[in-house]
């Protein structure tokens, strides 16, 4: 076969476009951006920023505990001086599980967000933000994500963010765990087993049917889909079951609970442990 | 007729719980030879596993030697961390100079991210001048099961009295990134270290890091 000018390049191109195409692929795997919620300079001292993070189907990052595997999807923020900003807040995360593996994270989309803190007397008109994020995109197999975003904050005027970042930023706020609540709770410590009870007096809550626990640290508590819940006259005990390779004992109950396997009532915790 | 046929009934009972018993005993004793779950400071379950080049491996084959378990899935982002940066190479390098045995055990199962054929496993052993003593396949993940490997990497040492003294990460900054190996703390180099120093394990465990085994 001859092959002349025209062909070679042609199939150069071909394998030109073919090699585009695949660093395309492998780059939307997951998409971030910087976004920020509607606020007024005058009146605001706190801004909401969020970093947006797009995937594509069947893909997911982590929590902020990855559970088993995986690693914590971290935002480390570039800010100009005297500006700060709060921790991530981290919705509730979905549980990705195979036989013997329990992992939290998102999948789809998830938006993280955090407190810009504006002093009074700032004087600066325009600002820069830029924010890392490091995370680690699997499925079936993983890939590093790892990336920098950046945006311009116009803080001399109002600003009004559009309706689906708006919409997004309160949907995400309701599935954030619950700080400041009165659930009564306690944790012993028996062998190899944390007992956390919840108190039947709870004012915060009607009918509770069953607790699970995500711990914000990796390496004490076993990762289980199914937790053992246990009813009685008194409350509801839930079992956890430390990590049998864990460095020590925890000292503390860490983490969230979710009521009812309900995402939109998850509860901050931190019990500490009696033995 | 009636007594007879009673017998008969009765025999067929008992032929049908001695077939439960002898069900059970196997599924305890028989079939699961070497099913144990790992625990540190107690004795390592033995396993047996082929190796890349078809011989067979009995982890109390290595008897009075200390023994190096690492999880291994050469197309996961961490693991090649390790081998690109050479650090693995370097580290089985060392230690099997210094008679320790270093299997690094693959629980792909068939079809999943990192299960490969004999030959690309040599290849790619070839490729990264790996140094292992073994790499064992597991492809029903038994073994993995067995020692509750999460992650590759993910590391365990077992000392010459045949006790897992190690369960975990191999450094502690877990990330893909090449560069923070120089700056990490290598909790296996550690371990291997004050065991050949005939002292104990001081740090016994910490939280492995990874992608997940891919069961």
């Amino acid at each position: 076969m001859k092959l002349n000018i025209t062909t070679i390049q042609f199939l150069f191109y071909v394998v030109l476009a073919a090699g585009f195409y695949s660093f395309a692929q492998e780059k939307s795997l997951a998409e971030a951006k910087l976004v920020i919620d509607s606020f007024s300079p005058h009146k605001d001292s706190i801004i909401s920023i969020g970093v947006l993070i797009n995937l594509k189907d069947d893909w997911h990052i982590y929590w902020r505990n990855p559970g088993d595997s995986g690693l914590p999807t971290e935002i480390d923020f570039t800010l100009p001086e005297g500006i700060s900003v709060s921790e991530i807040k981290y919705p509730v995360p979905e549980i990705f599980y195979t036989e013997e593996i329990v992992d939290y994270g998102y999948s789809h989309q998830v938006l993280l967000i955090a407190d810009l803190q504006i002093p009074k007397d700032y004087l600066q008109k325009e600002i820069n933000i830029s924010a890392k994020i490091t995370s680690l995109i699997c499925k079936e197999f993983c890939k590093s994500f790892s990336t920098t975003v950046t945006c311009k904050l116009n803080l001399s005027e109002d600003y009004k963010a559009e309706k689906n970042i708006s919409d997004l930023f309160e949907k995400t706020k309701i599935l954030l765990p619950v700080i400041n609540h009165k659930l009564k709770l306690s944790a012993i410590k028996k062998t190899d087993q944390i007992f956390l009870k919840l108190d039947k007096d709870n004012t915060d809550i009607s009918i509770v049917e069953s607790l699970k626990f995500y711990p914000y640290q990796a390496g004490y508590f076993r990762n289980k889909i199914n937790q053992e819940n246990n009813i009685s006259e008194n409350g509801l005990e839930l079992v956890l079951e430390l990590d049998p390779f864990r460095t020590n004992d925890p000292a503390e109950v860490e983490g969230i609970i979710l009521i009812n396997n309900v995402q939109t009532e998850a509860y901050e915790i931190n019990i500490p442990i009696k033995n | 007729m009636e007594f007879g046929f009673l017998k008969v009934i009765i025999n067929k009972k008992e032929q049908t719980m001695y077939k439960t018993f002898t069900i059970i005993f196997l599924m305890l004793f028989g079939v699961t030879g070497f099913a144990q779950t790992a625990k540190l400071n107690e004795k390592a379950p033995d396993f047996k596993l082929k190796d890349s080049n078809g011989k067979e491996h009995l982890l109390s084959d290595f008897k009075g030697k200390i023994v190096v378990l690492e999880w291994i899935n050469f197309d996961c982002p961490f693991v090649k961390k390790h081998y690109n940066s050479k650090n693995m190479q370097s580290l089985q390098l060392k230690y099997t100079k210094k008679d320790i045995v270093w299997l690094s055990i693959c629980s792909s199962a068939e079809g999943k991210q990192g299960n490969f054929s004999n030959d690309e496993i040599n290849e790619r052993i070839k490729d990264h001048n790996a140094k292992m003593s073994a790499y064992l396949i597991d492809a029903d993940g038994k073994v993995g099961k067995m020692y509750e490997a999460k992650t590759t990497p993910h590391m365990y040492i077992i000392n010459k009295d045949g006790k897992l003294v190690y369960a975990g990460a191999i450094d502690d900054k877990a990330s893909t990134e090449i560069e923070d190996v120089k700056d990490a703390k290598n909790y296996v180099a550690s371990a291997l270290d004050e065991l050949l120093e005939g002292n104990n394990v001081n740090i016994q465990s910490s939280k492995s890091y990874g992608c997940s085994v891919k069961y």
